[in-house]
């Protein structure tokens, strides 16, 4: 898995978002299904639709999250990360730029 | 609670097969805020339900076709929102209400054609069994 | 005209002739069936229900007598819904059970224009509880002595929610006690009018509790819920209701539904509204009297 990937978003705008003190439920009507994100994960789709005209690195991606929670960085987290990006890419939340 | 209520489709945690019951998801999805969670619902009531839940490959070998107790071979029926055209080999799609029926003839062979002449199929004990278990299918025990 | 005020003799005609068409709630069910004892067995059991007779059935039922050629002196019934059998055969004097099985079954699979939850629903003070809970839960039990003690009988099964409206619609049918607990509410509820009971089903012996009368007159009168309660029973522990996360009651709610998948976003809606305008709780009890009192407390607080 590549550090040098780049993602961005996809439609953003179309989906259904409730926020749960903290939690979200998501609704992405191309597929038709519900998901659940934590803060962190909700996180990542929103600093991609913030950018919606340039793609965002891994690396970028996981900066702005270990300063938004304040964590300390470490392989794991970028290793998690990197995961769940494509994750999201699975289900056609974001796509992969090359 | 069943596990198979909510399926957890991140890889980002380990051992995630450890990560079932409601206090753990509860636990994952409230208090880790070090990792990004994504997890999709899925609904096993309405996967009961589904129709590509229910699918199945129509057998000819007798010996390893599904029977009751006293041997006889068992016919599976589609349901009307199932598969009609049946072809031999290919999956076939019960559709959320399949039924069984038990013919009364001696002979494995007779059974089996009658089963064809009704438009039912034949299916492995096997497939049965995984059917019968999320009850789609009765249990053959009682047939 | 309830089945009541049909002499018996009539009823079984009807049953055994065109059809007994019954309202269940919002669904109009037509039952045909010549076995006498089936017919005995439903007469006290459905003497509420109203008779239905110039509306379309939305469900064509039948029972029959089966009889095997290899095995001549058992003695078995079929299933049929429109015509279609979706069981094999069973012993038939587990008739009942296979009906009522099949008519739950045909409106769990078919009924689309409602979000349907797996949920005992229940009014009082004219909000709608639901009870949603997996099988084993002790749900039927629970909703059993609730309609006893004062609150209206939804359903002991099916959560009907008009997804637009947000209205739950009740579809008071019998409650089919399990093993334990039809002792249970012998014991507890004397006064409750429970059918035979019937051995050897798959889940056991089952018995049939008739639903309270005023909640078939009233089936008409749908209402919003203001609670969601999931429910478990455990031995001897002490009662515990305790408020849950609405996502978490989302979570549960929409994964415990029948047709959330297949009505797409209108389910999400719909889940999220309900969530958002009821007060979720978990509970564990054990005992009747102190779970009802727990209850009575928190639907008095509106």
């Amino acid at each position: 898995m590549s550090s040098k990937t780049s993602w961005r978003s996809v439609n953003f705008s179309s989906l259904h978002i409730e926020e749960w003190n903290g939690e979200y439920t998501v609704f992405h009507p191309e597929s038709g299904k519900t998901h659940f994100l934590n803060q962190m994960g909700f996180q990542i789709l929103v600093d991609l639709h913030s950018r919606p005209l340039s793609a965002i690195s891994v690396d970028e991606i996981c900066q702005n999250l270990m300063n938004q929670f304040q964590l300390q960085s470490d392989t794991t987290f970028s290793d998690q990360v990197s995961k769940t990006l494509h994750r999201f890419d699975e289900l056609g939340l974001i796509e992969q730029v090359k | 609670m069943s596990k198979d209520k909510f399926q957890k489709q991140s890889d980002s945690i380990k051992d995630s097969s450890t990560v079932s019951p409601e206090h753990d998801r509860r636990r994952l999805l409230k208090n880790t805020v070090a990792i990004p969670i994504i997890m999709t619902l899925s609904s096993s009531v309405a996967a009961q339900v589904a129709r590509t839940s229910n699918l199945v490959t129509p057998i000819e070998n007798l010996d390893v076709a599904a029977k009751n107790t006293n041997g006889d071979l068992l016919c599976v029926h589609p349901g009307p929102d199932g598969s009609v055209d049946v072809v031999n080999e290919r999956p076939v799609d019960l559709g959320t209400l399949p039924s069984v029926t038990v013919d009364s003839a001696d002979s494995a062979d007779l059974q089996a054609s009658a089963c064809q002449r009704e438009g039912g199929i034949l299916i492995s004990a096997t497939a049965y069994a995984s059917l019968s278990g999320k009850g789609v299918l009765p249990d053959s025990s009682i047939l | 005209m309830i089945v009541e005020q049909v002499p018996v003799e009539r009823f079984v005609s009807l049953l055994s002739e065109q059809g007994l068409r019954v309202k269940l709630g919002p669904f109009n069910v037509q039952i045909r069936t010549k076995l006498l004892q089936l017919a005995s067995q439903l007469y006290p059991l459905y003497a509420n229900y109203e008779l239905v007779e110039d509306e379309i059935a939305e469900f064509h039922v039948q029972v029959l007598p089966k009889h095997s050629v290899r095995r001549p002196f058992a003695s078995f019934v079929r299933f049929l819904i429109d015509g279609q059998s979706p069981f094999p055969s069973f012993p038939s004097d587990q008739a009942l059970a296979v009906l009522e099985w099949g008519i739950n079954l045909a409106v769990a699979v078919r009924t689309n224009h409602l979000l349907l939850f797996h949920s005992a629903v229940v009014e009082r003070n004219d909000g709608a509880m639901l009870l949603p809970a997996w099988p084993g839960s002790g749900k039927t039990t629970l909703c059993t002595a609730l309609v006893h003690r004062g609150y209206r009988l939804f359903s002991d099964e099916f959560g009907l929610m008009d997804p637009q409206l947000g209205d739950f619609l009740p579809v008071p049918r019998l409650m089919p006690l399990k093993n334990q607990s039809i002792g249970v509410i012998r014991n507890y509820l004397p006064e409750a009018v429970l059918g035979d009971e019937i051995f050897n089903t798959q889940k056991g012996t089952v018995a049939h509790v008739r639903p309270p009368k005023e909640s078939i007159q009233r089936a008409g009168e749908t209402a919003k819920a203001k609670w969601i309660v999931f429910p478990k029973w455990v031995a001897n522990a002490p009662l515990k209701l305790e408020p849950l996360p609405q996502s978490e009651a989302f979570l549960l709610l929409a994964s415990n539904s029948f047709n959330y998948g297949m009505l797409g976003e209108t389910s999400f809606k719909a889940v999220t509204q309900l969530v958002r305008t009821c007060r979720c709780y978990k509970l564990v009890y054990s005992d009747f009297d102190r779970v009802i009192a727990a209850l009575n407390e928190l639907t008095d607080d509106t």
